[in-house]
């Protein structure tokens, strides 16, 4: 598996190569807005740095808006049609290792669990998924503290480093691995190598956090004093699970035009009261405390139970938009760090 | 898990489809409640469409939108399906003003089911308040259709006042097959049952645990108090069998909304042991 | 700066201490040095945890109608926080013997925004300090002055309500207004459609905007009703130009233009910049300001014969 570069000059040649045989998916910068995941027109230019706030593939993989049942009643027929999105090749470009591995997330809810959600699976089959690792990490991530960032490489197909004048091209899997080798690509030299490894290094200690390689589902109680002080501040805005790559929950809704139904799925989130409730007006989490604690143990205790990884990637989307600070971090150092110390103190 | 190909049911591979069925009879049950019969549109699958006690579905009213409710009927009698209905929110009170012959939609079978296998020679125990009985009234059907394979089937059902009471019609079949003791909080001039909560009932019966199973639905407040009843008659968490509720949108372990920790509703339940719930965080 | 911050715990340690209040709401040290967070203080011990900082940016007053319902609670506000209080004593959401005001004087609080589009890196921020009209940022490599004009927020630059229009204890200095911004009220034209089509269009629905406003304390929020169902929950251009221009309706009269919707906005969306517009409407046409401690009624709970009729004003 040889290695190769793409001088950044020859972006465009790349991109039509791509062009050819794929559908390619990545960022495209918009005004006044973090860059947004979709299908390259001709005009788009992506952004391909990854060193820049962007929405997260979800919004590719799971439109917020997604028609699932068209529902037909003219004439007193009844028509049921399902619209699935059209199976072609795709690659996917330029998103961020943490938003590429919460897609490994989003595939075990999705693709598994007796049922396969087919509208994800055509967007999601055949995709061949390359990262970015951006020259300058962001102050909020924090990945390799929530994982072993080496194994992520194998939920790609390959990794694109992001070296000043040029993208080194590190494929990690067969398919990544005969894509740039046929791509009009360049050869590695070793300052490139080295500079890469660089960077990948840089990548891993980023944001290193107290909590790092400890067994947070272990540690995190139920009754832990923090979610009250969470929900206290928490102003039960969508915010921190609608840009997070890996929080999925949604609603389904119906609406009517004529003799025509729409049903409909959108984001919903745990931090909705009415997310729980239920019709007869019982709502097993009715108060904020449970909602705060519900989607820190989704993540990274119940996910890790179902699925044996942890829902959070430390993409740390949450951390810099969060409207009234609540950081993620700062909540895990809290609830399983201090603890922890005091228990090998005792 | 219902295979698709042998079924025609499209469950498996499109589960957020409705498939048409038709509202064949509509049964008033209470003042609140009415029970549902339907019959899927598509012959082939009319025919073969089949499911588990204790299993749910997703009944539509196109335009409306979906709501949860479980199959009340039994797999043995085929042909249709029945569900039952309390009139509280929009989807509900829709249902309840459509007529016989009107269309609705339906994805279903979903959850799992009363392993009703592993109980065979047991002694059941029915212990249900008000709509808690339609989920347990698909399984009471089934046992007492394979009566062979039980003991005794005992059932306590309870509800507010005699009008309330559901399935009136299944009484004499649930007491000539099994037996029944019927209770209401308030009795009228012509109620010459029991009067009092079904937990009080159930002490007051006093049933055996030996080689039995017990399986109570019904309102929170009612399980709360049924569940120190069946201790200190000695039954055993592993002998006590619920279903339990949380608000359901796709019913396919998908939208997020039914977990109580790392269980879902709609995957790995409705239908849970005490045993099993005892492990799980307390949230309902 | 740090003298006022010393008041501003000195101050808090006394309401406590004498009972006065159960809870402070103030600001506290963030998770990294250019964020603040709300906190909750009710020891007088834990007064020390009360900060001011140029990042002391949210508006507590989102807070009051939780919180002093029951009871009297302090909040250490800026003025335009206390606008958004005024507001709220006069939709009689809180009672004014409810809430102990510690209020500031405040030249603007920053955008960190604008500062990562410069040349600060983020991760170096050790304390951010006004130095004269400078935003002296500190970081591990030395201290950068940026410029007010580059660090302020958008809505602090147009301020002209820099002091304190009621207070229980006043800390700090009067700060001099700004100069008076007029605001044009645009009228309908195909390039505003076109402009707030394309914001809209960005719109996530998370809601952040409304969850973060003072003045958007309904119980249930329109949108959120599902009898009558005014707008669709999906997150399409249409929805949320009904959701946002409703929400913009609701505000006419009672934003006082803090901009915390639009500081909170995922995706950039200037929804205080509706709001403006509005209360410029309602300035020029009922010289009605919102915030005025002066103003008895709301603007759409006061009646005079001589109003403009908006129906007869549609040029």
């Amino acid at each position: 598996m040889k290695d190769r570069v793409l001088l950044k000059d020859k972006t465009g040649d790349f991109l039509g190569f791509l062009a050819e045989r794929f559908e390619i998916v990545a960022p495209v910068e918009r005004a006044d807005a973090p860059a947004e995941f979709k299908e390259l027109a001709e005009s788009d230019v992506p952004a391909l740095d990854g060193s820049k706030p962007m929405m997260t593939p979800k919004d590719y993989l799971l439109p917020r808006h997604e028609v699932l049942v068209k529902i037909d009643m003219a004439g007193g027929e009844t028509k049921v049609e399902t619209p699935l999105p059209e199976e072609k090749p795709r690659v996917m470009l330029c998103a961020w290792l943490a938003d590429a591995q919460a897609i490994q997330v989003l595939d075990r809810v999705f693709l598994d669990r007796k049922f396969v959600d087919p509208y994800y699976s055509c967007r999601r089959e055949n995709l061949v998924l390359f990262a970015v690792i951006p020259a300058e990490m962001r102050w909020s991530w924090f990945s390799g503290s929530v994982d072993d960032v080496e194994t992520w490489k194998s939920s790609v197909d390959g990794l694109m480093y992001d070296l000043g004048d040029r993208f080194y091209i590190e494929s990690t899997s067969e398919k990544g691995a005969e894509l740039i080798a046929s791509a009009p690509l360049s050869e590695a030299s070793e300052t490139d190598t080295a500079a890469k490894n660089k960077l990948w290094d840089a990548f891993k200690n980023t944001g290193l956090q107290p909590f790092a390689g400890k067994a947070l589902y272990e540690n995190l109680a139920w009754d832990d004093p923090i979610w009250e002080e969470m929900a206290q501040k928490c102003i039960a805005c969508g915010m921190c699970s609608f840009m997070c790559p890996s929080c999925s929950c949604f609603d389904i809704q119906d609406e009517t035009c004529g003799h025509c139904v729409e049903r409909y799925r959108c984001r919903d989130t745990c931090q909705f009261e009415d997310f729980t409730l239920m019709g007869h007006g019982h709502n097993p989490r009715a108060t904020q405390l449970p909602r705060s604690r519900q989607r820190l143990l989704h993540k990274f205790k119940y996910q890790h139970e179902q699925f044996g990884v942890v829902g959070c990637t430390g993409c740390g989307r949450c951390v810099e938009l969060c409207p009234v600070n609540i950081d993620i971090r700062e909540a895990l150092n809290r609830t399983c760090v201090e603890p922890m110390e005091q228990k090998a103190e005792a | 898990m219902i295979d698709s190909q042998t079924t025609n049911n499209p469950i498996t591979t499109l589960p957020y489809t409705p498939i048409p069925a038709t509202l064949t009879k509509i049964v008033t049950e209470s003042w609140d409640t009415k029970t549902f019969h339907a019959e899927f549109n598509d012959e082939a699958l009319k025919d073969s469409f089949t499911y588990e006690p204790g299993q749910f579905q997703q009944v539509s009213v196109f335009g409306v939108g979906e709501c949860t409710f479980c199959l009340t009927s039994s797999p043995t009698r085929k042909g249709h399906i029945e569900f039952s209905v309390k009139k509280v929110g929009s989807v509900t009170s829709a249902l309840h003003d459509m007529s016989e012959g009107d269309l609705v939609g339906i994805r279903a079978p979903l959850g799992n089911f009363f392993p009703y296998n592993e109980w065979k020679g047991k002694n059941l125990l029915f212990a249900g308040g008000g709509i808690g009985m339609a989920p347990m009234r698909s399984l009471l059907n089934f046992c007492l259709d394979n009566r062979d394979d039980y003991g005794e089937i005992t059932t306590i059902y309870g509800a507010r006042t005699p009008g309330d009471l559901c399935f009136a019609y299944e009484f004499e079949e649930w007491n000539s097959k099994g037996k029944l003791h019927l209770t209401v909080d308030v009795g009228d001039d012509d109620w010459k049952d029991h009067v009092g909560h079904v937990p009080g009932y159930l002490k007051e019966l006093a049933p055996s645990p030996d080689n039995a199973i017990a399986i109570t639905c019904g309102p929170p407040i009612m399980i709360k108090f049924i569940l120190p009843e069946f201790a200190s008659l000695g039954f055993k968490p592993e002998q006590i069998y619920t279903t339990l509720e949380m608000k359901m949108k796709c019913g396919v372990g998908k939208c997020g909304r039914c977990n109580i920790g790392s269980k879902l509703v709609c995957l790995d339940g409705p239908v849970f042991s005490l045993a099993e719930i005892d492990e799980l965080p307390p949230e309902f | 700066m740090a003298e006022i911050q010393d008041k501003i715990r000195e101050e808090a340690k006394k309401a406590l201490e004498s009972g006065e209040v159960g809870v402070v709401i103030g600001w506290g040290a963030g998770s990294v040095p250019f964020k603040t967070t709300p906190v909750f203080i009710d020891k007088p011990q834990d007064a020390d945890k009360l900060v001011w900082n140029p990042a002391c940016t949210n508006n507590l007053a989102v807070y009051l109608t939780r919180w002093a319902r029951d009871g009297k609670v302090g909040i250490v506000a800026k003025p335009c926080d206390i606008r958004s209080i005024v507001t709220l004593i006069r939709e009689k959401q809180v009672k004014r013997e409810n809430v102990f005001i510690i209020g500031l004087g405040c030249g603007g609080v920053v955008d960190t925004g604008l500062m990562e589009a410069g040349d600060v890196r983020m991760r170096e921020i050790t304390s951010l300090q006004w130095d004269g009209d400078d935003l002296m940022v500190t970081t591990e490599a030395g201290a950068v002055k940026v410029p007010a004009a580059q660090a302020l927020r958008e809505q602090c630059k147009v301020c002209h309500d820099r002091s304190p229009a009621i207070s229980d204890v006043s800390v700090g200095d009067a700060v001099a207004p700004s100069e008076d911004l007029k605001i044009e009220i645009p009228g309908l034209s195909e390039d505003r459609q076109k402009y707030w089509q394309e914001q809209f269009a960005k719109c996530i629905r998370c809601y952040a905007c409304r969850q973060v406003c003072p003045a958007c304390y309904c119980e249930t929020c329109f949108c959120d009703r599902i009898e009558p169902k005014w707008t669709a929950k999906k997150a399409t251009t249409d929805e949320a130009w009904m959701f946002h221009a409703t929400r913009a309706m609701h505000l006419v009269g009672r934003c006082i233009g803090c901009g915390e919707c639009e500081r909170v906005c995922p995706v950039g969306i200037p929804a205080v910049e509706l709001a403006r517009e509005l209360n410029a409407v309602a300035k020029e046409r009922y010289d009605f300001e919102p915030g005025d401690p002066e103003a008895e009624k709301p603007l759409l709970g006061a009646y005079k014969e001589n109003d403009v009729d908006p129906a007869h004003h549609s040029e």
